[in-house]
């Protein structure tokens, strides 16, 4: 599956590490971590439940083997994206620059998820497609898609709309 | 007509106000240079300034944007802040009509209409509460700020449609395009960004700095800010070298502030507006000598639905089909209870009396009625269930448990009228759009009509240079400019929808060019 999108303004790693810092002890971003060994980064807490398969080795298409889209055990907005980022194989640095990270903009976000794509893809969703919002909030994917924290549902703040978002 | 009920005749008009455009709209040096006003509580300034522009405006709806460019195209550096995650305020979930006297749009459909007419319906709604000379200037200008939308912003409107809202005796409101207010904000945010500016989002004014001789120079903000975290962000002091303009819109959704200005409005009553249209600027403004008017003057909108959350969609069926082309019920007698096409407040208050006895009113419309909204309204209305569909007049009356023959002889009366071409009984305070027909057209429509609070007529004194004036001295306050929801006096008692609009492009843009002619300090 594509997953729609990082994007915009005060998503360099410093700010996201502030915001991390707030709540509780914060994860650390390791741009060496291995994707599925979630013990590099949660070394403090375990993430997973006790008897949960070892994920050392495993790709995002591994997880979705059990965890089925649309089923309930799917992880659709359950993690923050750069989760699937990382275990898709995109890496901070990809993102982010090397040295010194960089606030992501839209125009990274649509250079692997391209827009008019990613628009028809939620074209069926009721009652309102997300990406074609008349006041123009999908011109910045992380008003939705976060990547450090849990995504939202933007539409929400003045609409009962029901979404899960990625 | 109305010239009897309000006392306003066109020469008093002119005569009263006539004075204050001349010396006002278009500022001479001698009022930029106003006296200092005798500031109430002066603060230290700041030892050092993190950043400066020329011109600071503070908040990024319809009059702000307005300010923005008009400042930026002057040659001042400017900086627009925000204080939630995007843009736009309330303005960008607007209902999207703008009230413009004279339109070429008026032309081609053959409707007749002037500045003194839309002055007079304006302050006849607004119970002679609004200041005529600001009225004045916004009616006189209302063509220029649409030519300024098609000239300045490349905005398209589509010919042949007019949305008659209650109170305007004409139909003389212009439908944006994509049906919001973000038909107008996206153009102004496009046209700001093309000129170098981009609104500051998540930066919230904690404090406006007036010194002590009376000017105000600045602005302490949180960057950063995560509504509705008050500590959040990081402070910072931004100098205003010409002038801060204050367009930070109203306060429908600050229960607390509301209730202080009117303690019916409590927290059971929703609003249709953001999260973020709270009173923190109208407290700061009234601290720094800011006179505050008419704050008790709070709209609330008839149209909207219990079956959707805030503004939603319902407000177009229920004004653009059912106001105009069908009529409102009151459910429980089957009989009309209000002119559909009087102004917000007559309706609100007729709806909110009935709902106190336990009775509901609906906006019914027929096929023909519905056939006159934009496109593809009506397909999101079905679908979200905020608007019912019904084969036949018995399947109406049965949903609502509405008496049937009452029901249908309000229907059967209304329509004798119309066929007549006899002026209709209740829905008398307006000339009827030329289009209306019999409502008669199977299937049927109708929404729940639930009143929702949605506007503030009060706020700052301006005068028509947008100057916000000092409570103590009634002069400006020097190197201070207010626009749109956050002034008040233009719309007295009620506001006529689609006038918000205006208001807001014409205000905003005189702030704008005022503020960039103030004199540089430091």
């Amino acid at each position: 599956m594509k997953f729609p999108s990082i994007a915009n303004k005060l998503v360099s790693l410093a700010c996201a590490l502030m915001v991390g810092a707030c709540l509780l002890a914060a994860p650390k971003r390791l741009a060496t971590a291995k994707p599925g060994q979630c013990k590099a980064c949660h070394s403090d807490k375990p993430v997973l439940p006790k008897d949960h398969t070892d994920t050392k080795g495993l790709s995002l298409a591994d997880c979705q083997g059990c965890h089925e889209k649309g089923s309930k055990t799917s992880l659709v907005g359950k993690l923050p994206l750069m989760h699937a980022h990382q275990m898709k194989g995109v890496t901070c640095t990809q993102c982010h620059g090397k040295g010194k990270p960089e606030a992501v903009d839209k125009a990274k976000c649509v250079s692997c998820h391209e827009q008019k794509a990613l628009t028809e893809k939620t074209s069926k969703l009721k009652p309102q497609n997300p990406h074609e919002s008349p006041h123009g909030y999908q011109e910045d994917c992380n008003l939705c898609h976060h990547q450090h924290t849990k995504s939202e549902n933007f539409c929400a703040t003045c609409h009962a709309f029901d979404f899960s978002t990625p | 007509m109305s010239e009897k009920k309000t006392g306003l005749t066109r020469r008093g008009f002119l005569g009263t106000s006539g004075a204050a455009i001349l010396g006002g709209a278009v500022l001479s040096q001698g009022v930029l240079n106003a006296a200092p006003g005798k500031a109430t509580d002066q603060d230290a300034l700041p030892r050092k300034w993190d950043e400066t522009f020329d011109v600071v405006v503070v908040g990024s709806g319809f009059a702000a944007l307005a300010a923005a460019i008009e400042a930026k195209k002057a040659g001042s550096s400017v900086a627009v802040l925000e204080k939630m995650k995007t843009a736009g305020g309330n303005s960008i979930i607007n209902g999207g009509i703008f009230a413009v006297a004279g339109s070429p749009l008026q032309a081609k459909m053959g409707i007749k209409d002037s500045p003194e007419l839309m002055a007079q319906d304006m302050i006849k709604a607004g119970l002679g509460l609004n200041h005529p000379d600001l009225v004045k200037l916004i009616c006189e200008k209302s063509v220029e700020a649409f030519d300024w939308t098609v000239n300045e912003l490349g905005m398209k409107f589509q010919e042949g449609e007019m949305v008659q809202e209650g109170g305007h005796t004409v139909q003389r409101s212009i439908k944006l395009p994509n049906s919001s207010g973000a038909g107008l904000v996206l153009p102004e945010l496009a046209k700001l960004k093309s000129l170098g500016v981009e609104p500051r989002t998540q930066t919230l004014v904690t404090k406006i700095y007036r010194d002590k001789d009376g000017r105000v120079k600045g602005v302490q903000v949180r960057e950063g800010y995560a509504f509705p975290k008050a500590d959040s962000g990081k402070v910072k002091n931004i100098k205003a070298r010409r002038a801060v303009v204050l367009a930070h819109g109203g306060f429908s959704q600050d229960v607390a502030y509301r209730m202080i200005q009117d303690p019916k409005l409590t927290a059971k009553f929703e609003s249709t507006n953001q999260p973020g249209a709270t009173s923190e600027m109208w407290r700061e403004a009234s601290r720094i000598g800011c006179n505050l008017i008419q704050g008790d003057w709070i709209q609330v909108g008839p149209w909207a639905s219990p079956d959707e959350k805030g503004f939603g969609l319902a407000p177009h069926f229920a004004q653009e089909a059912a106001a105009m082309y069908g009529l409102w019920l009151n459910a429980k007698t089957g009989k009309r209870f209000v002119d559909e096409l009087a102004n917000r407040k007559v309706r609100a208050d007729a709806i909110m009396m009935l709902m106190n006895k336990g009775e509901n009113c609906i906006a019914f419309a027929d096929s023909y009625g519905v056939s006159r909204l934009t496109k593809g309204i009506m397909d999101k209305l079905i679908q979200r269930g905020v608007v019912k569909k019904y084969d036949t007049l018995e399947d109406v009356a049965s949903a609502y448990s509405m008496p049937l023959d009452a029901f249908k002889e309000t229907i059967a009366k209304y329509n004798k009228n119309i066929r007549e071409g006899v002026r209709d009984d209740v829905k008398n305070s307006v000339t009827l759009p030329k289009e209306v027909k019999p409502v008669e057209t199977a299937p049927y429509y109708v929404s729940r009509l639930l009143p929702k609070v949605h506007h503030c007529m009060g706020g700052i004194y301006t005068n028509t240079a947008a100057q916000a004036m000092d409570v103590s001295t009634d002069k400006p306050i020097p190197s201070l400019y207010a626009a749109g929801e956050s002034t008040g006096g233009v719309h007295g008692a009620v506001r006529l929808g689609s006038c918000a609009i205006t208001d807001c492009i014409v205000m905003g843009r005189v702030a704008g060019q005022n503020a960039a002619k103030e004199k540089p300090w430091g």
